[in-house]
């Protein structure tokens, strides 16, 4: 999918054109933005004179919401003459352009496309979305304070996931396509080709990202935790933790759901629900069982999940480093001193 | 002495004496202007405390956890209410709980400085005397704490000096109708109040940040997370998500302390107080009941008294 | 493909199991003749068997793949869609997806002598195993097979339909038994680790394949172990709670495996290295 052409030119976007092109697009696909600034930021559908996101770091909700909602419908079912109909949700895979996802966002995509996408079982609602969905990024140019991207294999200016990536220049954006969907969609808007001076200038918002980031010590931290499942380390890291899904949630990897019915016999709907490992009674049995009591054996299944299992599998941690964890934990419990204490842990 | 340092003491005292297996406190947090809680238990760890207008968890939430030990906490009058409650519901007596009284006038609001920062995210920040000092790459602002307060804290009720084991500072909160917030919202027609709750509601994602911050919610088993019956559906359904807001109010009907704990809490600025203001002054004003406050026996909705003022019967 | 879209299925049989009625066996067909005709599993694997409006719930196939034109499960009854599962009847329709999981190692086990090591309802996915093994056309390419069972009572014992025939066997030794007697129980009484140490099989050319109640599994291994079986030649099955049965709901990890697909069926050799989290 990436772009043949090893260099791809660059072309510039006049800020005061962007409204016309969105609602441009708007016209051709489904289109969401990214709107609204501190804990309201999020991705909406767009609407003319919705006021794009500027705000440092990520949005508050995540673009993981768009191809895998809170709530969504599996199927319907009703009774007709004493017997069952099933009516399969419609996959939803006409065109589909997200606008101002962070690369921390599309990267998330990425890593949640190998769980919904296996080839043994691949799950259509959230394929279909993603089949041709458009992903225009927004480099990060002002990273917010609990960004960590770099320390797990991103980049503020990353290309993973996205079609088209945007730098914010000073009175202009450049854009890039870096696939070759990308490159046929700019080229479908018509843009000015960008001089090297703008080349030059995205480079520099890039670097000075980079720079204003923490590094946080999670090279290698696969290895350290094998074998580290009952290491005493556990027995603190999660005292303070209140229990609550606000971290798994807002998490752009975080993938876990329930499947309920509602509804009666004889019409309904299944439906899917985003659940979380944090919640208690996550893992009960009907027997009264449960394999994960404590908010001890909870917080290790999230971290393990993240840092060991999924990169166990994935060959990759399933972090971005998008750093919203750590700024909406209620009780300030932040991912990269948990992250930093595991890396002193001994065998 | 400084509060802090009197607070290190008799908390690094209370461990190393003995009196107690472990101190709930706050320490300063990882991000500019936050704390985190602190469960200290030992004289070293104890040199980390601090209480300020930072800290701004409700630490009582924790007793629930630790029923066998006996622990200390630091108690703001949040806290302080917190324990007048658990004590009528048996959650925690005072023999167990030694509450360490730090004097607090009124905690800062991290969504009133972020709305006054207008998306500038600090990167450092501090209080000094009556400022809050933040400031970020190539900026730096100096305000004053008073214009960044808690909504909760206007009006804050003062338990009584017995309610703590020993008291470290007076607390001084800003004055102030605690049932303003109430009354603005209550001055709205009907389909403007209803569409503000609605507008709230659709936020909520029901990650239950509030329930688990919330001190008084201490249920084993959520009536919410239920399936036999299923009380609620989990859905984002928004009339389920109204059933379980409004029915998380009527569990803390005439029990709220309002240390505005769940609003904090909230990572989507879902802001329902003026719920449980309601059925608060209702508790004040039909059955003379403050909670966190009288010494009753017997909590509210499990009392009945003849001289209950119950105009609501007339 | 909607992986979560059930086939439905129409319930046929419904065999009360254990006295208290706990235990049912549903026997069910499937509404589609294709789906009847492609519909194939393996010893070991599950389903999640789903009433509309109710819920789904992973339940192992307890039939053998050699009993043609129908599916049976054996549930018991502790859930809200199990609940409603035992107040259905004859007629009533359900959903079924599947088959999950991997299953047991049946092929491997070929050539070799195999003991059944059951307790309570824990006989139901060892059951599809043991009739697959003792079905005519497969029998010869397996040694000695004994099984050994155990309930708490004898009221508890489920299959009783099947154990007698089990029982008249020239091929298969069978022993039953359970923690308490009752005035018509003439058998043996006696835990099933104990039973084990009594039967005492030989661990040359066999394998075992164990699933009951956790506390008679932990017995169970320990005895094994004392009358010298390897790790790897104890075979034993999972029950986890697992909602979407295809590895993506996050629910029934145990490290980074998913019990859904890397499981139900793991060898004591790879539980071993597994964190004890089930």
């Amino acid at each position: 999918m990436r772009r043949g052409e090893a260099a791809v030119a660059g072309v510039i976007l006049e800020h005061s054109e962007l409204n016309r092109i969105l609602a441009h697009v708007a016209g051709q696909a489904r289109l969401w933005v990214a709107t609204g600034e501190g804990e309201e930021a999020a991705f909406l559908p767009y609407r003319p004179g919705i006021p794009l996101r500027r705000g440092p770091g990520p949005t508050r909700r995540t673009a993981k919401e768009i191809f895998f909602p809170r709530t969504e419908a599996l199927f319907t079912f009703h009774e007709a003459d004493g017997k069952p109909r099933l009516e399969p949700a419609k996959v939803d895979d006409g065109p589909l352009v997200v606008f101002g996802l962070r690369p921390c966002d599309a990267r998330a995509l990425c890593l949640l496309d190998p769980v919904f996408e296996d080839p043994l079982w691949p799950d259509r609602l959230y394929g279909g979305r993603r089949a041709r969905a458009i992903l225009v990024g927004m480099a990060c140019s002002q990273p917010s304070r609990a960004c960590f991207c770099t320390s797990v294999g991103g980049d503020p200016a990353g290309e993973e996931g996205l079609d088209v990536i945007l730098v914010a220049l000073d009175d202009a954006y450049l854009a890039r396509a870096t696939t070759d969907r990308g490159a046929e969609w700019l080229e479908g808007l018509g843009f000015s080709p960008a001089p090297p001076e703008a080349e030059a200038a995205a480079a520099r918002v890039a670097e000075t990202a980079r720079r204003a980031l923490a590094a946080v010590p999670a090279d290698g931290l696969k290895e350290r935790l094998d074998g580290r499942f009952e290491h005493p380390v556990w027995d603190r890291l999660h005292e303070r933790c209140l229990g609550c899904a606000a971290c798994t949630y807002l998490c752009p990897t975080c993938h876990c759901f329930d499947i309920v019915d509602e509804g009666g016999p004889g019409e309904g709907v299944r439906l899917r629900n985003w659940d979380s490992c944090m919640f208690a009674l996550f893992t009960l049995h009907a027997s009264g069982h449960n394999p994960r009591m404590t908010g001890k054996e909870r917080m290790r299944q999230r971290i393990m999940h993240k840092f060991n299992y999924y990169p166990e599998r994935q060959g990759r941690p399933a972090c971005v480093g998008c750093g919203r964890c750590v700024e909406i934990c209620p009780v300030n419990l932040d991912l990269r001193q948990v992250i930093a204490e595991l890396e002193g842990v001994e065998a | 002495m400084s509060v802090n340092a009197l607070l290190r003491e008799t908390a690094a005292r209370l461990l190393a004496e003995g009196t107690v297996r472990l101190v709930v406190g706050w320490e300063k947090g990882t991000l500019p202007l936050r704390t985190t809680p602190l469960l200290a238990r030992t004289a070293e760890q104890a040199d980390r405390l601090v209480a300020d207008a930072t800290c701004d968890q409700n630490l009582a939430v924790y007793l629930t956890r630790f029923k066998d030990e006996k622990v200390a906490l630091v108690a703001r009058p949040c806290e302080a209410r917190t324990l007048v409650e658990y004590c009528r519901e048996h959650r925690a007596s005072p023999d167990r709980v030694l509450a360490i009284g730090v004097p607090c006038t009124g905690m800062l609001s991290r969504r009133a400085l972020e709305r006054r920062l207008s998306g500038r995210l600090p990167a450092a920040g501090r209080l000094e005397g009556d400022l809050v000092i933040c400031s970020g790459e190539d900026w730096e602002e100096r305000l004053p704490l008073t214009d960044l307060l808690e909504p909760v804290c206007y009006g804050c009720r003062l338990p009584g000096a017995d309610r703590y084991w020993r008291v470290l500072g007076e607390s001084r909160p800003p004055a102030g109708d605690r049932y303003a917030e109430l009354d603005r919202f209550r001055q709205m027609a009907g389909e403007e109040r209803y569409a503000a709750f609605c507008r709230a509601v659709e936020r909520c994602i029901r990650c239950y940040a509030c329930r688990q911050a919330c001190p008084m919610c201490y249920c084993p088993e959520c009536f919410s997370d239920r399936s036999a019956p299923t009380w609620v559906g989990s859905s984002d359904d928004l009339s389920d998500t109204m059933v379980f807001h409004l029915t998380r109010t009527l569990h803390l009907a005439g029990r709220c302390v309002d240390c505005g704990a769940c609003v904090r809490a909230c990572p989507v600025g879902v802001d329902l107080r003026h719920l449980h203001l309601r059925l608060g002054r209702e508790a004040e004003e039909r059955f003379a009941y403050r909670p966190g406050l009288d010494a009753a026996d017997r909590p509210l909705v499990a009392t009945f008294r003849p001289d209950d003022p119950e105009e609501f019967i007339r | 493909m909607n992986p979560y879209l059930p086939h439905l299925a129409t319930i046929d049989e419904i065999i009360p199991e254990t006295a208290s009625q706990d235990v049912k066996t549903f026997r069910v067909v499937f509404a589609d003749a294709a789906v009847r005709a492609s519909f194939s599993y393996e010893p070991g694997q599950f389903a999640e068997l789903s009433l509309l409006g109710v819920g789904e719930a992973p339940i192992s196939i307890t039939s053998s793949p050699t009993q043609r034109g129908y599916l049976e499960f054996a549930v018991k009854r502790a859930g809200v869609v199990t609940t409603a599962l035992h107040w259905s009847r004859p007629g009533d329709h359900l959903g079924i997806r599947g088959p999950y999981g991997n299953h047991f190692p049946y092929r491997e086990m070929e050539g070799k002598n195999i003991v059944f090591i059951g307790g309570g309802i824990g006989l139901a996915p060892l059951r599809s195993l043991i009739n697959y093994v003792l079905d005519p056309s497969n029998r010869s390419r397996y040694a000695a097979v004994s099984i050994i069972y155990g309930a708490r009572s004898p009221g508890d014992l489920v299959f009783k339909w099947e154990l007698d025939a089990w029982q008249r066997r020239q091929d298969t030794e069978l022993h039953v038994t359970v923690d308490r007697g009752d005035e018509g129980w003439t058998g043996r009484v006696g835990f099933v680790p104990q039973v084990l140490m009594d039967v005492a099989p030989s661990p040359a050319n066999t394998v075992t394949v164990t699933c009951g109640p956790p506390i008679m599994i932990k017995y169970v291994l320990e005895n094994l172990e004392k009358l010298g079986f390897a790790p790897d030649q104890i075979v034993t099955t999972l029950e986890m709670r697992m909602k979407c049965g295809i590895g993506k709901c996050g629910r029934c990890n145990i490290g980074s495996r998913y019990v859904c697909q890397d499981g139900p069926v793991f060898t004591y050799e790879q539980l071993r290295q597994m964190p004890a989290e089930y």
